[in-house]
């Protein structure tokens, strides 16, 4: 059996009131950020290859690479996810997101008292993570993000850890997770910059 | 040995798919995607369309030009917070070295995939993620030191922490106040796609591609035209009939001269651009769709 290395520096002792008052206020916020989901997507990346994806699978029940979608080609882990909420008649797709957020939220609030010096740094710790526009605007979008940032922290989580097999398994496991939500370390554009050429496009056929 | 395994059993179905349709698991990257017009030269050039180069001492100042060219690396909205880079103080210090070990050594590889791959700023979220408590714990002494730094650093976190919220309740509001005109108003000359819908779908049976999104198509609805095709317009319009498109979506102005070809069956003079700002008025366009004689 291998020896417990916890290297947690936070006592839970030693943690100040006013630590949990602001890390309370933070989860609000994230929380608060979830009233997004209520409205239909709207993310340009995600109408453009991440929803079509999915529906791609809802309909066809299987895993293609599909000719009008070549970003299917990639892991689609969080595609599968929204396949079936949308096979399950779902039409509120940020909703999946606005749950990976608040997931993640969590994991990094987790992982902040594993690793920081001092209980008053974690709050700290949580808004350096989430507080930027990248999180506010990918909350209710439907896109993978959040999701890689939930398994991202949870794996570490695991991994700064004590070394024991069952912290090794889960942090193997969040990670297979991330890297089946996308190519890890490395990633793809966003198809804006690809469109279709001009304007070949409202055409039916005869 | 165990974190490979179950990483393995999680997450390689995606890779091992790959290997089986393409020979390589993380197609179409580095070897392309063998069997498409996905081969390495293009995803390369596809990937080139972001970020600032791949020079070695760009390496290195890439951190600091999303900050203050965000425009290069997808936008303001794409950013994380850059007092996350207050983490890399840690290196210095033995203990937050030793504490924060996997955290640095992840965040590294992940800058170095995406430095080397796709510069899109959202990306890296992820690896600033990880610095996040190594920052905290720099930033945090600093704090209570200076006033002055203290209250800069409060408004830096304050500020965009809450962006989320508010972004999500003017969302929302946007919609609960006319659900109804919510996708016109905030996707991409959806009010276009809705008319070509209940018109043109009607009569042809289905609706293909809009420069825009939210249209699936199924493959038997699908065209392929050949770059030749593109340009001038009159070898286009051929190439249209060749396929047999009926229909034909355009900004105003851009088919002028093959107007005789054409016959205006719609036009909108503000269609907007969705997803462009969120703060500000969408951006529109005039936007008009021909019938091909």
């Amino acid at each position: 059996m291998p020896r417990p290395r916890h290297r947690a520096a936070v006592p839970p002792a030693a943690e100040p009131p006013w630590t949990a008052r602001i890390t309370a206020l933070i989860f609000i916020c994230a929380a608060v950020a979830c009233a997004g989901a209520l409205a239909p997507v709207t993310d340009h990346d995600a109408l453009s290859y991440v929803l079509p994806i999915a529906r791609h699978i809802a309909d066809a029940g299987a895993l293609r690479v599909w000719s009008d979608q070549a970003p299917s080609m990639w892991p689609q882990g969080n595609q599968v996810l929204l396949a079936f909420v949308m096979k399950m008649g779902g039409d509120r797709l940020g909703a999946l997101s606005a749950i990976e957020w608040l997931v993640a939220v969590g994991a990094i609030s987790a992982l902040a008292r594993r690793v920081s010096e001092r209980p008053e740094h974690v709050p700290v710790a949580i808004a350096l993570a989430i507080a930027a526009p990248v999180a506010a605007f990918q909350v209710a979008a439907a896109k993978e993000d959040m999701l890689l940032l939930a398994a991202t922290a949870a794996a570490l989580f695991c991994l700064a850890g004590p070394r024991t097999a069952g912290e090794a398994a889960a942090a193997g496991l969040f990670a297979g997770i991330a890297a089946g939500v996308k190519y890890p370390g490395s990633r793809w554009p966003s198809w804006r910059g690809s469109r279709w050429p001009t304007a070949v496009t409202a055409a039916g056929t005869r | 040995m165990i974190a490979a395994a179950c990483a393995a059993a999680a997450g390689g179905l995606w890779y091992a798919l790959n290997v089986w349709r393409f020979g390589n698991p993380v197609a179409p990257f580095v070897f392309g995607a063998k069997g498409t017009p996905l081969d390495g030269g293009v995803v390369r050039e596809l990937m080139d369309n972001y970020g600032g180069g791949r020079g070695a001492l760009n390496f290195f100042i890439t951190p600091i030009r999303i900050v203050i060219a965000s425009e290069m690396y997808g936008g303001r909205a794409l950013i994380y917070n850059p007092l996350t880079y207050a983490g890399l103080a840690g290196l210095g210090f033995a203990s937050a070295r030793r504490r924060s070990a996997p955290l640095f050594f992840t965040a590294a590889v992940l800058y170095s995939g995406w430095y080397l791959t796709v510069q899109n700023a959202r990306l890296l979220l992820p690896a600033a993620m990880l610095l996040a408590p190594a920052a905290a714990d720099r930033l945090v002494p600093m704090m209570r030191r200076s006033r002055l730094v203290g209250v800069a650093a409060t408004l830096a976190l304050a500020v965009p922490m809450l962006l989320a919220p508010v972004v999500g309740l003017v969302r929302a509001g946007r919609y609960v106040s006319n659900p109804s005109t919510y996708l016109d108003r905030e996707t991409e000359h959806h009010a276009d796609i809705r008319w070509a819908r209940a018109r043109l779908a009607s009569v042809f049976g289905d609706v293909a591609y809009f420069t825009i999104p939210a249209i699936g198509v199924e493959p038997l609805h699908q065209f392929e035209l050949a770059a030749a095709d593109l340009t001038p317009h009159d070898r286009f319009l051929a190439a249209c009939r060749r396929q047999r498109i009926t229909h034909l979506f355009a900004a105003q102005g851009e088919f002028d001269d093959v107007g005789s070809q054409l016959r205006v069956v719609y036009e909108n003079p503000a269609s907007r651009l969705g997803d462009v700002h969120f703060f500000r008025p969408a951006p529109s366009e005039a936007t008009v769709i021909f019938e091909i004689h």
